[in-house]
Order: C-alpha cells, then sequence, then structure tokens
C-alpha cells in the first residue's frame, strides 16, 4: 500500500521472490524493493520519478556535485539535497568515529612517549660510564646530544617500520576477507551499511600515523639526550 | 716554560657536615718527555689532582696551565675539545666503548678530531701493534683481558699525540706481571714517543720505575724528588 502523487492511497499485490538479509533488522522489517516499471505503473506516474541517487566516490565530493546541479537545474522543480542534509545524525556519527580515533590515536602517541622516553632514559642510565668517557675524552655536548637524537630516531624508524609491515599485513588481509559487525547490526538501524566492512590502507593515513608517532618519540628523546649532556665526567666515570 | 704549572689548587668536598679537603694549595710544575708518579695512599688527592690537571673538575682555588694555557676559565664544551687536543686518559677500570671494536675504540679520539675512516683506523693499527695487539683489533672489550684493555687504552690515550697522558692507577686491576708489562710499556712510548706521562698510583713497582715522584698526604704534596 502507498500513496500516489495525487493523494491517493493506492494497493498493488505483489509475488514475494526472495527476502533480503542486509544485516540490519530493521532494514529488513521494513524495506521492499520492486521493478521501477512497476512501481511507475503502480503509482500511474508514466516514466517519472521521485528521487535520484548519485552516487559518488569520496563522501567529501558531495559538495561539489551539489553546487554544480544547483547551478544546472532548476530550484522550483528540484531540491539537491546532499546526504548530511537528509540524516545530519549521520555526520555526527561519522564525526564521532573521526573523533574516536583520534583519541586512540593520543593515546597511543602517549604510550609512544612513555615508551621511548623509558627505553632511551634507561639506555643512557646503562651507559653512563661510556658517556662520562666520552666527554673525558673530548666528545662536546652538541655531539652527544645529537648522538642521542640519532639512536631515537634510527629506534622509533625500525619500530614505525615494523609496525607498518605488520599493520599494512593484516589490513590487506581484512581489505579481502572483511571484518564481519552483523553482531553489532542492532547499533546501525538508523542507516544501512553493509556487515562487512573492508579496511582500506591509504598512504595519507600510514604517513599521518608514522609522523604523529615519530614527532612524539623525538619528543620524548629529547630530556635522555638532554641528560646525557649533563653529565659530570668524572662523577658518571664513578657510577657502577 | 713547563709543560705543565699548576699553582694554589684548592678543592674542597662536603661530606654530609664534615668538609673535607682533597688537594689543599698543590703546587706542581710538570716538564715534556716527563715520566712522573702521583704517589700516595688511597684519599690522598692524587686523583684529585688529576682531574684537575685533566680539566675534568674544577678547582674551588688555583691555577692550571699546559703549555702555558689557562684550561679552567674555558666554557665546558671548550675544555672538552681542549681535552681531546692536547690530553690522553688513561683510567683504573679501562673505560673502553663496549659496543666498540679494540681499534675503534682506539680510533674514537680521531673521529671526534674530524680525521676520515681509513686514516684513523691505520693509524689505530699502527697504535695496537706498539702496544702488542696487532692481531687483536677486531675484538670488543669483552673479548680482551684486563692487560690487554688496559693496553687499548693506552693506544688510545696516544692517538691523538696529546701534550701529556694522565694515568689513573693505571695497574691498579691487573695482576703484578700485567701491570709491570703496562708500566714497560708505558715506559717505552714515554722514550720513544717523548709523551709525557703523569701517572697517579700506590703501586710500589710503579713508583719505582718514575722518573719522579711526586708524594701526596692529605691534600698537599709533602716531597717532590
Amino acid at each position: 500500500m502507498a500513496q500516489s502523487p495525487s493523494g491517493d492511497l493506492v494497493s498493488e499485490a505483489f509475488r514475494l521472490r526472495g527476502v533480503l538479509q542486509s544485516g540490519a533488522p530493521a532494514v529488513d522489517q521494513s524495506l521492499a524493493l520492486i521493478p521501477l516499471s512497476m512501481a511507475q505503473q503502480w503509482l500511474d506516474i508514466g516514466e517519472g520519478v521521485t528521487d535520484v541517487v548519485i552516487r559518488v566516490f569520496e563522501h567529501d565530493m558531495a559538495d561539489g556535485v551539489q553546487a554544480d546541479l544547483q547551478q544546472h537545474l532548476s530550484a522550483d522543480q528540484y531540491e539537491v539535497m546532499r546526504w548530511v542534509d537528509i540524516d545530519p545524525m549521520i555526520q555526527q556519527w561519522t564525526e564521532m568515529a573521526d573523533a574516536s580515533t583520534y583519541f586512540i590515536l593520543m593515546i597511543v602517541v602517549g604510550i609512544v612517549l612513555v615508551e621511548v622516553l623509558n627505553t632511551m632514559l634507561m639506555s643512557m642510565h646503562e651507559r653512563i660510564r661510556e658517556f662520562g668517557l666520552m666527554e673525558a675524552v673530548g666528545t662536546g655536548k652538541l655531539q652527544l646530544f645529537a648522538m642521542m637524537m640519532w639512536e631515537t630516531v634510527i629506534l622509533v624508524m625500525i619500530g614505525s617500520l615494523l609496525g607498518y609491515l605488520l599493520g599494512a599485513a593484516v589490513s590487506l588481509h581484512y581489505a579481502g576477507v572483511g571484518i564481519n559487525i552483523s553482531d553489532f547490526s542492532e547499533a546501525f538501524t538508523f542507516i544501512y551499511m553493509d556487515p562487512v566492512v573492508h579496511p582500506i590502507l591509504t598512504v595519507n593515513s600510514a604517513a599521518r600515523i608514522i609522523g604523529v608517532t615519530l614527532a612524539a618519540a623525538l619528543l620524548a628523546g629529547l630530556y635522555p639526550a638532554w641528560r646525557a649532556t649533563r653529565l659530570n665526567p668524572v662523577s658518571a666515570m664513578r657510577e657502577v | 716554560m713547563a709543560l705543565i704549572e699548576a699553582k694554589g689548587l684548592c678543592k674542597h668536598y662536603q661530606l654530609g657536615e664534615v668538609e673535607v679537603a682533597a688537594l689543599n694549595g698543590v703546587d706542581i710544575d710538570l716538564d715534556a718527555g716527563s715520566f712522573a708518579v702521583v704517589a700516595g695512599r688511597s684519599g690522598s688527592g692524587k686523583t684529585t689532582l688529576l682531574n684537575m690537571i685533566g680539566a675534568l673538575d674544577m678547582p674551588d682555588a688555583g691555577v692550571v696551565r699546559i703549555q702555558g694555557e689557562d684550561f679552567l676559565n674555558l666554557s665546558r664544551d671548550a675544555r672538552a675539545e681542549f681535552r681531546l687536543r692536547h690530553i690522553g686518559f688513561i683510567f683504573q677500570a679501562y673505560n673502553l666503548i663496549r659496543v666498540l671494536s679494540a681499534r675503534e675504540n682506539v680510533a674514537y679520539v680521531l673521529q671526534l678530531q674530524g680525521m676520515n675512516k681509513r686514516e684513523r683506523l691505520e693509524i689505530a693499527d699502527g697504535l695496537l701493534a706498539e702496544v702488542g695487539l696487532a692481531d687483536l683489533g677486531d675484538r670488543r672489550p669483552d673479548q680482551l683481558s684486563g692487560g690487554q684493555q688496559q693496553r687499548v687504552a693506552v693506544a688510545r690515550a696516544l692517538a691523538s699525540k696529546p701534550d701529556i697522558v694522565l694515568a689513573d692507577e693505571p695497574t691498579a686491576n691487573l695482576d703484578t706481571q700485567t701491570g709491570g708489562e703496562l708500566i714497560d710499556l708505558m715506559q717505552g712510548l714515554n722514550r720513544e714517543h717523548g709523551a709525557t706521562f703523569l701517572i697517579a698510583s700506590h703501586d710500589p713497582m710503579v713508583i719505582e720505575t718514575a722518573g719522579q715522584v711526586v708524594q701526596m698526604q692529605d691534600g698537599r704534596i709533602v716531597e717532590h724528588a
């Protein structure tokens, strides 16, 4: 049963050809799909349509496409809406997902800071006699500082590379097989989405996390490097 | 002009509520080519004196000049540079860099001086041969005996052709025979290279071999023969 453009209630009987299982029960229980020609005949609208959905490759392309269409279509006859205009909640949901990602990123950065700081401080304390000796035989403060910073950079670069390779392998694996989140489908009743998501490994996302991690590690490396330059060579060489 | 001139050196340490005078008005002159020993019991001020002359520690009062240059007023970095150019060190505990091989340890000071890799490794190999370790250049410190490590330290001390080599209790961790061989080695280098040695030691064997003996007691020089 549906309402025709003239306002009349119209009904029609259809033969059930199959049952959709999208993974979202709310969608499956409220949505029926019929051929377009059958719907046009049923509602008596000739070859007319009420909505045209345009799918873009990236969600941030929607603004440009909307502007182009508004420029070419009469505003009296056509209303051009982006997906966020139709359901602002989806935008809030994606913004919340981004915020969660950044929050996790901050936690990762915090862990990196603490780990690098701890590692480099331990490394400095283990070699305190050597630092004393190095300064005694003529190594300058800047040279000691640079040496410690280079050690930090090399440590973090090796860690980042191994982490990236491991992460990329996991991402590429799940990009193929997908991650089934249908168990959580109740949480997505307001939006239809594929219950199997496929992660995408992009250069930007990898560069962002490696860049932020490297910056955090360098920040954490400053303190041990500075401490190494403040050692008194005589007392440093007495350390056991 | 003496190679080393130290005048009125004083250094006091605070041990709890007690003030200890490690050096109490020490004057010492040493000519180039000397092989001198600062002798005295533990706590007499030998190491403190060497640390002052080596620009590793600062006195509370007094001056130290090496070849007429007063380096105590220099900045910390400038003193490091001064040590690099003018002073070689041998320490009781060898103090080699454990991740470097023997030849890399010797070449390290030459690297600090900006010498290219091939040249500095050639010099290091030559010095290791002089101290009797020609075949052990690739070994790391933990693969060498105590005597061998101290020989590497001697080679390192001489690598930059310093004006003076300061050795703090160089035989203290060695057995009698190895200690004797080390002293013979240093005397040989003193004769052949004209390198000036100032050694802090209470080892009678070292004191016997010295050209000059500076006897210290309670932070003062009590005899200079």
